[in-house]
């Protein structure tokens, strides 16, 4: 087994597909022969910036945007609800500007899994919807149309979204992310922390498939899903205490019966604020963690600080295999791989995506050195961007992309998908906030020749 | 000479009695509080310690004193001090040294509450001592606060725990923000982070993971050994020129008593600040307290 090299990578998709307020390639899947991505306008300011979904033809290279969310006419109640998207979701700063007449249903689409329930012919395309009236998920049997089969925000028009969408014998499994109403707006805590399960979606019933944070309400939210050996994994955000991490056999009627296998952030506390991302690889689980955006929690005063990734294999034993050394109620855990808090990079921030290909396990992260360095660089020239690693061990760590590859603007890994024709990798692309912060201090020049919205690329 | 063990903290953080654990390891060398940490010579140091109660120079008194002669008698302090005297030319990084030598080449394990008075501090001993390891002893800020004021109360004569402006709280923090600033330029796995309530109550889980990350033998025989930190040469009352060089409370019962431990639990960090009543601790205390896994 051998890592994929930086020269492998070749673009597939720049610029947003000609979007550039698409600046988020969210959500991916291989579906009936083809890539179906899924992008998002997490800043939406109109009817432009809106979820749409792009299918990908193998065999020509060709993209088709096979779905974009119908535009709605915002009445008072949704214009005071998309008056928040601009404001980063943090310390209680609201745009102030007037906001447009009409805003797609879906600023984003956040999730995708491919999944046959109890009344689907075939297996069908769900996808897991970011929207001001409420997140959704919607349905599609032949990858042109997409239905909701799900009420807003599951009968809580308040859930801004769902995502983590999971599949474990015969079941999908959602969570609910970020809550949004007139008052305020949180892009990651949903009203209550929240496990969904479906047998049937097209049904259109959901069933809670936990009890409100397990249970403990130090759980703020569910922030990632993921199946390994026979269970379904939800990780949990708790500023107060970091995260803690579930698993359920899903066996009976839910809600389940759950198992606590990791808590108080794996014994780092809140500095490991929430799960982010999650795969298994060699029958073992593998968590990243961290802290949304610049790695500091402003609501909670939490941070800065860097990712970690642990390994957590069936028995529940874990090993950490970067981050800070500690003692723990599970022994001493030194990092296998010999590397601290983000991979030694204090800027990642976040383990963002996750992917297995030929035999290789590869992280995505966030990387906000660019907008420190527009921020606080007395004039520094730009540099950092997203990064990814891979492993053909899970210990040993190599760098593969580095530096946004080559884009500064480009500061996340935020999908990466094995298929049969590759390994996709998309990207997160913060072009107009580092512009925006770059004018703020006289330097509005530095960056004038970028391109906006997201990138794919293919190795 | 082994790169030592620092165990910083702020004040009243179970320094004491974990240090003399730590330093009943077999390859080890446990000392008093030698507070070497905050001048570059021996003089520099040596004129700068109170002689209120020797509490600052009764340590090195009593070290050099054992490590010279093998007994802390009166005249044996007294002839540390006449050492000390004629040698306050030499540097700090000499006298360590000189003290590792005589302990026969053993890790030395200091824990002075000079070392994180300062951030200058810690990093003077880094840079003596670039392979060093350093534990961070961490205590919640309630418990910690009202030790500091029982002890002043003790033996501060009370004028220092009634001065207005006297916050542990603020002790607290002080210490905690150097030791967080300094352990930032730290190589991975130099510094390592515990709590003391979590140690204590479970020490038979806890120190053979300190050994190991120390690269000590974590063998019965050992952690046995650290559990009678009372066998310490240190871990009792002086002569009357040096009669401390420690907590005085663990100095007058250094025994562990394991069913105490077990019985350790963590306040809560809400509510009001049991010395400043209608008050909630600061938001810097709360966000370091939470880091640290109180809450």
């Amino acid at each position: 087994m051998t890592l994929l090299d930086a020269a492998q990578f070749q673009p597939v998709a720049t610029g947003g597909l000609g979007h550039p307020g698409s600046t988020l390639a969210h959500s991916m899947a291989w579906f009936r022969g083809a890539l179906y991505l899924g992008t998002s306008s997490p800043s939406t300011r109109g009817a432009e910036d809106l979820g749409r979904i792009h299918r990908l033809d193998p065999a020509t290279g060709a993209w088709t945007e096979v779905f974009a969310s119908p535009v709605l006419a915002l009445d008072d109640r949704a214009q005071a609800r998309a008056a928040w998207l601009g404001s980063g979701g943090g310390g209680g700063m609201r745009r102030t500007q007037q906001t447009a007449e009409a805003m797609g249903r879906d600023f984003g689409f956040r999730s995708m899994a491919v999944f046959q329930g109890a009344s689907d012919a075939a297996p069908c395309l769900y996808v897991g919807t970011m929207s001001l009236w409420g997140g959704q998920v919607l349905r599609s049997e032949d990858g042109k149309t997409f239905a909701p089969v799900m009420a807003p925000g599951n009968g809580d028009d308040t859930v801004m979204s769902f995502r983590g969408l999971t599949v474990l014998d015969g079941r999908l499994f959602a969570s609910p992310a970020g809550t949004i109403t007139e008052e305020r707006i949180d892009r990651n805590l949903a009203p209550q922390a929240l496990v969904l399960v479906s047998d049937d979606p097209a049904s259109g019933v959901w069933t809670e498939a936990c009890i409100p944070g397990f249970g403990d309400p130090v759980n703020r939210g569910v922030f990632s899903l993921g199946s390994a050996h026979g269970h379904v994994y939800a990780g949990t955000g708790s500023p107060a205490r970091g995260f803690q991490l579930w698993r359920t056999r899903a066996e009976g009627a839910a809600p389940y019966a759950w198992e606590r296998v990791l808590t108080d952030g794996a014994f780092r506390f809140n500095h490991n604020l929430s799960t982010a991302a999650m795969a298994e690889f060699n029958g073992d689980l593998y968590i990243g963690s961290g802290i949304p955006g610049f790695g500091y929690d402003v609501d909670n005063d939490v941070g800065p600080c860097a990712c970690e990734l642990i390994r957590l294999r069936p028995d529940g034993s874990w090993d950490l295999i970067f981050g800070e050394p500690r003692f723990s109620p599970d022994g001493l855990k030194v990092p296998l791989s010999a590397m601290g808090p983000g991979l030694g990079d204090p800027y990642n921030s976040v383990i963002w995506s996750m992917g297995v290909h030929d035999g290789a396990l590869y992280i995505g992260t966030h990387n906000w050195e660019p907008n420190d360095i527009a921020m606080n660089g007395a004039g520094a020239p730009m540099r950092g961007g997203y990064q990814l690693w891979g492993s053909t061990d899970g210990e040993d760590w190599v760098p593969v992309l580095i530096d946004g590859n080559g884009s500064v603007t480009s500061t996340g890994v935020r999908t990466l998908l094995s298929t049969p024709v590759g390994f996709f990798l998309g990207t997160s692309n913060h072009t107009k906030l580092l512009q925006t912060q770059l004018r703020l201090r006289g330097r509005a020049d530095d960056l004038a020749e970028v391109s906006a919205g997201f990138d794919v690329w293919l190795a | 000479m082994p790169e030592p063990l620092f165990i910083i903290a702020p004040p009243r953080s179970f320094t004491s009695v974990i240090g003399g654990m730590v330093g009943q390891h077999p390859e080890v060398y446990g000392m008093p509080e030698v507070n070497l940490s905050h001048g570059d010579t021996l003089g520099e140091i040596w004129n700068s310690l109170t002689a209120a109660l020797n509490f600052g120079t009764a340590g090195l008194l009593r070290l050099l004193a054992e490590l010279h002669e093998g007994e802390q008698s009166e005249e044996a302090v007294i002839r540390a001090r006449h050492w000390i005297q004629r040698r306050l030319h030499w540097s700090t990084a000499k006298v360590f040294a000189h003290i590792s030598e005589a302990a026969g080449g053993k890790m030395l394990v200091d824990k002075s509450p000079r070392n994180t008075m300062k951030v200058d501090n810690l990093r003077r001993l880094h840079k003596m001592f670039p392979g060093a390891s350093f534990l961070h002893l961490v205590r919640h800020p309630r418990s910690t606060g009202k030790s500091t004021l029982e002890l002043l109360k003790a033996y501060g004569g009370d004028s220092v725990s009634r001065r207005s402006e006297f916050d542990p709280e603020q002790v607290w923090l002080r210490s905690q923000n150097h030791i967080m600033e300094f352990s930032r330029d730290l190589a991975v796995g130099q510094y390592m982070r515990i709590k003391g309530e979590m140690l204590l109550a479970d020490p038979m889980r806890y120190l053979p993971q300190i050994c190991d990350w120390l690269g000590l033998s974590s063998d019965p025989a050992s952690i046995e050994a650290m559990l009678h930190p009372e066998a310490s040469p240190f871990a009792c009352i002086g002569p009357p020129s040096a009669p401390f060089g420690n907590d005085p409370n663990f100095l007058n019962a250094p025994a562990l008593d394991m069913a105490r431990l077990a019985r350790i639990t963590e306040p809560s960090l809400e509510g009001d600040v049991d010395w400043r009543p209608g008050e909630q601790f600061s938001k810097p205390v709360l966000r370091l307290s939470r880091q640290f896994g109180y809450g």
